[in-house]
């Protein structure tokens, strides 16, 4: 069911422009002949129906016809060719329909498995575009703008996700390596914060060389750095501060009512410098390793609904 | 005379409140103030008791004279210059004799005052005693100084590395024999800088990072240098534990350029 490219078809076909004869009749038999082969075929079954119309038209061609008759015929050959592009730009129209509707609601899935609220302003005229969309151009435009909605990052996070300690935790159980909930209850959280009015942000904590440590030591010790981690976090935050297990190289928080961003950046930076002696067990050795700990700040009010944070992959922290 | 003493003795002029005077004679940290010259015009009793009165008395005395004669120069030019010039002065280190019978280093924070006209017409000063501070922080230095030099005058290759294999350190004779600086090779993983090709041992044992963290190790290796030349080695790894802690907090390689062997 493919556009089969006209020129294939031309090169299999010994007609030719060097095959036009002297004979006017005969040329035009050449011409309509010509004119069929360069039509675009969409479906075989109507292709083929056309075509065999085209031919049998094109053999009512003989020599020296009357004027009117030959007129008469070339307006048969005409509305032909005029049936057929008819059916093939609604056939074209109705399958870009179907595909439109299957991209939407493969796009409304996708939302859904990222508990993502379909009608969120951010969301909608992404959908609304999908449906919309007709020339190359526009297709192009909404392929950049899901890659931007999807990995707002860019390509760096495309690269992270290969590695075996990013996967996403959105539970709300907290059976993982942190002894964190997962990710689900942050939402949770931040949904009952939201309702509640009050401010705060949502903060991203990003281990470094956490691949590094997998490599070298095993998940085991990465596990152990992380339950490190969440717990130096737990004692330095504020005991409202609630703290969840984003990802295999991530923590979330979501810490309230700091009166500046830029006191709460201050505060976070003077954690993530005194983020040291982590020590993991190695056949019996204490060994201290320390973890770059990096942080990205989003004011919940900057939120539209609490959803919005799964867009944080955790593969890379975003700006807001 | 100063304003703080005019206020203190209830004269008339003083242009603060007289709680404030009273505050700043009740500072528990030296507080003075000195002339367009460099004149002590007021001492708080905290600089008082901080003054050694064999030195004679410090109201009138020339502020650079409390200093050792090796600063004292240096010390009055900076002053005379402020003087002339204006602007806001920074925060400095003297060192000055005290009643405890000997030198200490104070930071000195001070500003400008002012004449009508707005001409510089004196300085305030107040000043914290930062000897122990000044001192532990001159002994790290020096105690760093003196662990790097060693280890750069030592003729074997040195490299130090983190317990993740990060390198954190190389001597000159590790630069020399591996063909990478310093600068080049800090924070690479140490395969990538070095990788190893093959190690023969005594005791057949093999290297790698998690080895080396893990137990002493002496052999013959083959390694690639920065140029991707291969070179062979003697080379002796061992852990690093921190002394006080007893974590294990990195690697330390020695390596010499191997005599022929079979390996």
């Amino acid at each position: 069911m493919l556009l089969r490219p006209a020129s294939d078809r031309i090169k299999a076909n010994p007609i030719g422009l060097g095959a036009i004869s002297a004979n006017a009749d005969r040329c035009l038999t050449l011409l309509i002949d010509g004119a069929a082969l360069n039509m675009p075929e969409l479906d075989t079954e109507s292709y083929r129906e056309f075509r065999a119309n085209v031919s049998k038209l094109s053999l009512q061609t003989p020599d020296r016809l009357p004027e009117e008759e030959k007129m008469a015929l070339i307006r048969n050959v005409l509305r032909e060719f005029e049936k057929y592009r008819g059916g093939f730009e609604s056939e074209l129209r109705e399958r870009a329909a179907g595909w439109r509707t299957l991209v939407v609601s493969m796009f409304r899935e996708l939302l859904a498995n990222l508990s993502m609220n379909p009608s969120s302003p951010v969301v909608h005229p992404l959908t609304q575009q999908i449906a919309r969309m007709v020339t190359a151009e526009e297709i192009e435009g909404l392929r950049g703008m899901l890659e931007e909605f999807l990995h707002p990052g860019g390509d760096g996070g495309r690269n992270s996700r290969l590695s075996p300690l990013k996967t996403a935790d959105r539970t709300t159980a907290n059976d993982n390596a942190a002894g964190l909930r997962g990710g689900g209850a942050a939402v949770e959280h931040l949904a009952r914060v939201m309702e509640q009015g009050r401010h705060g942000f949502v903060v991203l904590f990003q281990l470094g060389c956490l691949d590094m440590i997998c490599e070298r030591f095993g998940i085991e010790a990465v596990q152990d750095c992380l339950m490190a981690v969440s717990a130096y976090l737990t004692h330095t935050l504020r005991r409202d501060d609630a703290i969840f297990h984003w990802s295999d190289s991530t923590l979330l928080a979501i810490v309230l009512d700091r009166p500046t961003e830029q006191i709460l950046t201050a505060e976070l930076e003077r954690i993530a410098s005194q983020n040291r002696d982590i020590t993991i067990n190695v056949g019996g050795r204490v060994v201290m390793l320390r973890i770059p700990l990096g942080f990205e700040l989003i004011p919940i009010e900057r939120l539209t609904s609490a959803s919005d944070i799964n867009r944080l992959s955790g593969h890379r922290v975003v700006k807001w | 005379m100063s304003e703080i003493l005019k206020c203190i003795s209830q004269k008339p002029g003083c242009g603060r409140h007289k709680a404030n005077c009273a505050a700043i004679e009740d500072l528990p940290v030296a507080y003075m103030e000195l002339d367009a010259e460099g004149v002590v015009i007021y001492a708080n009793p905290a600089a008082q008791r901080m003054h050694d009165p064999a030195l004679g008395e410090l109201i009138g005395q020339k502020v650079w004279n409390l200093l050792p004669e090796a600063e004292r120069e240096s010390s009055r030019l900076a002053f005379e210059a402020l003087m002339r010039l204006g602007g806001e002065p920074p925060v400095i280190r003297r060192s000055v004799y005290t009643t405890v019978g000997e030198y200490r280093t104070y930071e000195v924070h001070r500003n400008l005052m002012r004449d009508s006209e707005g001409k510089p017409s004196g300085v305030r000063t107040v000043s914290f005693d930062v000897t122990e501070a000044a001192w532990a922080n001159e002994e790290a230095h020096q105690a760093r100084l003196w662990l790097e030099s060693v280890l750069e005058s030592v003729s074997d290759a040195v490299i130090v590395m983190d317990a993740l294999g990060f390198v954190r350190y190389l001597n000159p004779a590790a630069e020399a024999l591996s063909g990478w600086t310093f600068a080049e090779l800090k924070g690479m993983v140490i395969e990538k800088g070095l990788p190893l090709l093959s190690y023969y041992s005594a005791d057949s044992s093999e290297l790698s990072f998690r080895i080396a963290i893990d137990r002493p190790s002496n052999g013959v290796a083959v390694l690639l240098d920065r140029n991707r030349n291969e070179l062979k080695a003697e080379i002796s790894t061992s852990p690093i534990v921190d002394k006080e802690k007893g974590y294990t907090i990195g690697v330390v390689s020695v390596l010499r350029p191997a005599k022929d062997c079979t390996c």
